[in-house]
């Protein structure tokens, strides 16, 4: 049976074209703002993640890696093998910098094993003095972590109790961390031990040494006892240590960075997504208007049969609240699919930290994005529908 | 009973600084049953005459009933139910919705306002009666202009109204087809007694009808009764 709604459906139906166009500038504004709005949140939560994890005052590393290298590894997990000179460790505890707590690291790439279809980065911690790794153990790992077991990140496609081969060594997973949004979520940790075991693997496999010096020590994690600055440390450390082929970074820097760059990136997201707004609201007023200015034959005949004003003007913002839903839905399709694929991308691309938001706010910026690109929808159609309301009758069916 | 009436209307335009009355103090009246032609030249103020009694413009002075009811009372939601219950308006030209079937150009009328019964099946009783019914179905696009008027009137009548106003019914047709169209109205006025009030330029409306009248430069003057 024919009613007003069948008479919308019916308009979007047979003029395919038209309806495309307004369909299609829906779906990219709900998509965009869907995926624009996921984007934001899960940088702003991978920023949080950062700074809280990242524990350390101080990070010490070899002076030949640069300041972009280092966050790189810290952010994108990017396998690296480097080593700071021999002593390195002590050389710093000498100074008297107002370290609380100081504890060494050591880094090393496997080369492509049955885990993975990558290589993965291994991170040797040293158990007793850790105090970033460890926290994060602790709420997983109810003992301490044995010789020959390995926690692994998140994105490491293994589960407790299986075992992967590193070096020619069976180790077991004791434990998977949560997500991080940073390139830790790619990394595997093992105690000292366990590195030494694997490092001397990878000398013999290679036929190289490590490092010349044979140091062990990528990184050196200093905590600072309240009152002392980090900035002051790091250069003190520079001062005294640079020539011996060891930098500090205080990690104030990494978190400062962090920020401005994502100030940045959220601030172009949203200036892209008003803009976006923008475009659609002009896209869409415009098709109906020409729609509408098409059709004047059609209202004046809807009229003089014994439609209202306001029966017209519901038809025709039925159409486009059809058009909008058809639009905003298909939009959350594309945004739940380009969301998944963006993680990695993102990280890479911006150097930004990205921790993917909870499935419960994907779902509420998914409805909000709809509902968001509905009500533009409406609201771009509703000055051209408004004023044809008020044309006069004798003046639509003019053209006959 | 009066089914329309209208009391010295007239209807005045300005083009440019110039004013001038495209309907000039017409009176006229019709009884239930009637059957009226109106005949003129192009731009003589007939068509302006029929859509002031639709409602569709406004006289600038005069009065016009509707059975019994005044229409210049009347606010907008109010001459949209009337002309949707009481009148059975039959523009020029071929005024269809193209995105709906033919049946569904018939029904139209019916689901603007509440109206009981079974609609769908009158509306194909109708197109029957005017040996359409195949193209029920069909877009307008697919059909005659002879077709087409025939569509028109089916959906004229879908509200069972007081009176059907048909402006220029035969315009654009070949002689066999207005014959058709004429007979049409013809048969529904003496058969079926629906009221009838014609404005044409096209003279063989003349051997249809029961009243004529000519419009003269917005003047009406009565030409006889047939």
């Amino acid at each position: 049976m024919l009613s007003i709604s069948k008479i919308a459906k019916r308009n979007i139906q047979r003029k395919p074209l038209r309806s495309f166009c307004l369909i299609l500038t829906v779906m990219l504004l709900s998509g965009f703002v869907f995926i624009g709005s996921v984007l934001n949140v899960s940088l702003s939560d991978g920023a949080v993640s950062l700074a809280n994890r990242l524990g350390a005052d101080v990070m010490i590393v070899p002076s030949s890696y640069r300041f972009s290298q280092v966050e790189g590894i810290i952010l994108t997990g990017k396998p690296s093998s480097f080593y700071l000179p021999d002593n390195a460790l002590e050389e710093v505890q000498k100074l008297d910098l107002g370290i609380e707590k100081i504890s060494p690291q050591t880094f090393l790439a496997s080369f492509k094993m049955s885990c993975c279809s990558y290589p993965v980065q291994l991170i040797g911690i040293d158990y007793d003095s850790d105090f970033i790794i460890k926290h994060w153990l602790g709420k997983i790992l109810s003992q301490k972590l044995q010789d020959g077991e390995l926690i692994i990140g998140n994105n490491i496609a293994s589960d407790i109790g299986e075992y992967l081969r590193f070096f020619g060594q069976n180790l077991k997973v004791a434990g998977k961390l949560e997500k991080t949004g940073m390139g830790f979520d790619s990394s595997v940790f093992v105690d000292r031990a366990t590195i030494e075991k694997l490092a001397d693997e990878s000398e013999r496999i290679s036929a190289k040494r490590l490092h010349d010096s044979g140091s062990r020590i990528s990184v050196i994690m200093l905590k600072l006892k309240p009152g002392y600055d980090s900035e002051v440390a790091a250069m003190e450390i520079n001062r005294v240590l640079g020539s011996r082929g060891i930098q500090a970074i205080f990690s104030k820097s990494f978190v400062n960075n962090m920020s401005q760059s994502l100030m940045f990136v959220s601030r172009a997201i949203t200036l892209s997504l008003a803009l976006i707004w923008f475009l659609a609201v002009i896209i869409i007023g415009l098709l109906f208007a020409l729609s509408i200015s098409e059709r004047r034959l059609e209202m004046g005949t809807l009229r003089y049969l014994g439609a209202t004003r306001a029966k017209l003007i519901r038809i025709m913002l039925t159409e486009v609240l059809m058009i909008s839903s058809y639009g905003a839905i298909l939009g959350i399709f594309l945004g739940a699919l380009v969301i998944p694929v963006i993680n990695s991308r993102v990280i890479e691309a911006l150097h930004l930290p990205f921790l993917l938001s909870s499935v419960q706010f994907m779902i509420s910026a998914a409805i909000i994005s709809g509902v968001f690109a509905i009500l533009t929808g409406m609201l771009a159609a509703l000055i051209p529908v408004l004023r044809a309301g008020r044309v006069e009758i004798n003046d639509m069916l003019s053209e006959v | 009973m009066k089914i329309l009436r209208f009391e010295n209307i007239s209807r005045e335009y300005a083009r440019g600084s110039a004013k001038f009355l495209a309907v000039n103090n017409a009176n006229l009246e019709l009884e239930s049953g009637d059957f009226v032609n109106i005949i003129g030249r192009s731009g003589s103020g007939k068509s302006t005459l029929l859509k002031m009694a639709a409602g569709i413009l406004t006289p600038t002075s005069g009065k016009i009933e509707l059975d019994g009811e005044i229409l210049a009372a009347k606010t907008d939601a109010e001459l949209s139910r009337m002309r949707n219950y009481k009148i059975g308006f039959i523009p020029q030209g071929a005024s269809v919705l193209p995105n709906l079937t033919i049946i569904e150009n018939v029904i139209l009328p019916a689901i603007l306002w509440e109206h009981g019964g079974d609609i769908a099946g009158y509306a194909m009783i109708l197109l029957e009666k005017f040996g359409i019914a195949n193209l029920a179905n069909s877009y307008p696009d697919e059909l005659s202009g002879g077709e087409l008027r025939r569509v028109l009137i089916a959906r004229a009548l879908i509200n069972h109204p007081k009176i059907i106003l048909a402006d220029e019914p035969t315009s654009n047709l070949d002689g066999e087809s207005s014959q058709n169209i004429l007979q049409i109205f013809s048969r529904l006025n003496s058969q079926e007694n629906v009221t009838l009030l014609l404005v044409s330029h096209d003279l063989d409306t003349l051997k249809f009808g029961k009243r004529v009248f000519e419009m003269n430069d917005g003047v009406l003057t009565q030409k006889s009764v047939l």
